[in-house]
């Protein structure tokens, strides 16, 4: 089972813990998680932990969909708390997540929280633009992201989405640590 | 929040093969005292999160699942450490008792050690002063001893003086002087006067 999001549906798993295999993305809003990729370039040098570096150069490459779709999971859950609790970044013509949102992160040390340690962090002279779910874009862009991109993704064979009660099968238990962490693998990136 | 909430979960109603998992709001814990450092002041109850799996579990494993194993679960873990919370505030009671206690009996007992202290040297201050006493009486009696032995010589000479008066007197001549009429206008200077 592949989970996308942030500490409820962590908790919300671990109450299954040892009956099955998951791995988790620790967040990955929708909006970056559908947007295009980006060349390296398009952030400074980056001033990070190593496991929020880690994060953003995979969130700039864009490299989850295709690893998703490879991961060979039967279900795919993810959780809409992720896209309120984590604003995402305009670069060029795409999308990251806000890396100074990426609270609980493992791995992810102190991450400056305020607009000039993100600044700071991702090595840029001047802040994006920002979007959070308060603004008025943020509906209509995550339905961009989450319907429009999804859809043409998903028509294409990109991932899986969600299983249905028809299209899930039984996954023999896997002790707890054999496989992954209790709990998951948060901030689990392929690449 | 719960707004926009609503309508993405009504987007996402159009995907095709979602199934989409909701728990019940009432379960929600809302508030500035909830104690969770996230941008947000709202969580789930632990209960909740077993309810959630629950209906995940019956959607993975299918309807044979049990349904709300998990949640019962959850519950009687929640029973478990609440009993254990009370069991441990009655053992930190108890152990506030007997340390409340232990500390009484400690000033209790330095007190009397300050009370002991000043009765000893109260004592030794009286052992001092008896011992003083009894040297002096002891000297006293010395002194005594001294004056009786004294007054005994005392007595002894006044009684050799008398009686060397008594022999003057009867000597010849004291009588022959007496006869004479000389010396008897002034006592003999040589003899003591006591």
């Amino acid at each position: 089972m592949l989970l996308i999001g942030a500490c409820s549906l962590h908790e919300l798993i671990g109450n299954l813990a040892g009956r099955l295999h998951k791995s988790q993305l620790w967040r990955r809003p929708t909006i970056a998680l559908m947007a295009p990729a980006l060349p390296d370039s398009a952030v400074g040098t980056l001033a990070a932990p190593p496991e929020v570096e880690r994060y953003v150069r995979d969130d700039l490459r864009k490299v989850h969909l295709a690893a998703i779709a490879a991961n060979g999971s039967d279900a795919l859950v993810f959780e809409f708390i992720r896209d309120i609790a984590t604003g995402v970044l305009r670069l060029g013509e795409s999308w990251i997540a806000n890396p100074s949102e990426l609270i609980g992160l493992p791995g992810g040390g102190t991450i400056p929280s305020d607009p000039s340690g993100m600044l700071r962090m991702l090595g840029l002279e001047s802040a994006p633009p920002m979007l959070s779910f308060r603004d008025d874009a943020f509906l209509e862009t995550w339905r961009e992201g989450s319907g429009g991109s999804a859809r043409r993704c998903w028509s294409r064979g990109c991932g899986a989405v969600a299983g249905s009660s028809s299209t899930m099968r039984a996954i023999p238990a896997v002790p707890s640590g054999s496989r992954a962490p209790p709990g998951g693998t948060p901030g689990w990136s392929p690449g | 929040m719960n707004a926009l909430l609503a309508e993405m979960i009504a987007e996402a109603r159009l995907l095709p093969g979602l199934d989409i998992l909701s728990l019940p709001e009432a379960l929600q814990v809302t508030g500035p005292d909830v104690t969770w450092d996230g941008p947000y002041y709202s969580r789930l109850l632990a209960e909740a999160y077993a309810f959630g799996a629950d209906r995940l579990a019956r959607l993975r494993f299918g309807p044979g699942e049990e349904p709300e194993a998990g949640l019962r679960a959850a519950l009687r873990r929640a029973e478990a450490q609440l009993e254990d919370r009370l069991r441990q505030a009655v053992l930190t009671e108890e152990r506030d008792r007997l340390q409340a206690e232990a500390a009484a009996l400690h000033a209790a007992l330095a007190r009397a050690e300050v009370t002991l202290a000043g009765t000893q040297a109260a004592l030794a201050t009286v052992r001092a002063e008896l011992a003083t006493t009894q040297a002096a009486m002891v000297e006293m009696a010395a002194l005594q001893a001294h004056l009786a032995v004294a007054r005994g010589e005392l007595a002894e000479m006044r009684r050799e003086r008398d009686s060397l008066r008594a022999a003057a007197a009867r000597h010849p001549l004291a009588r022959l002087r007496r006869a004479l009429g000389v010396g008897t206008e002034a006592a003999d200077p040589a003899l003591p006067r006591v």
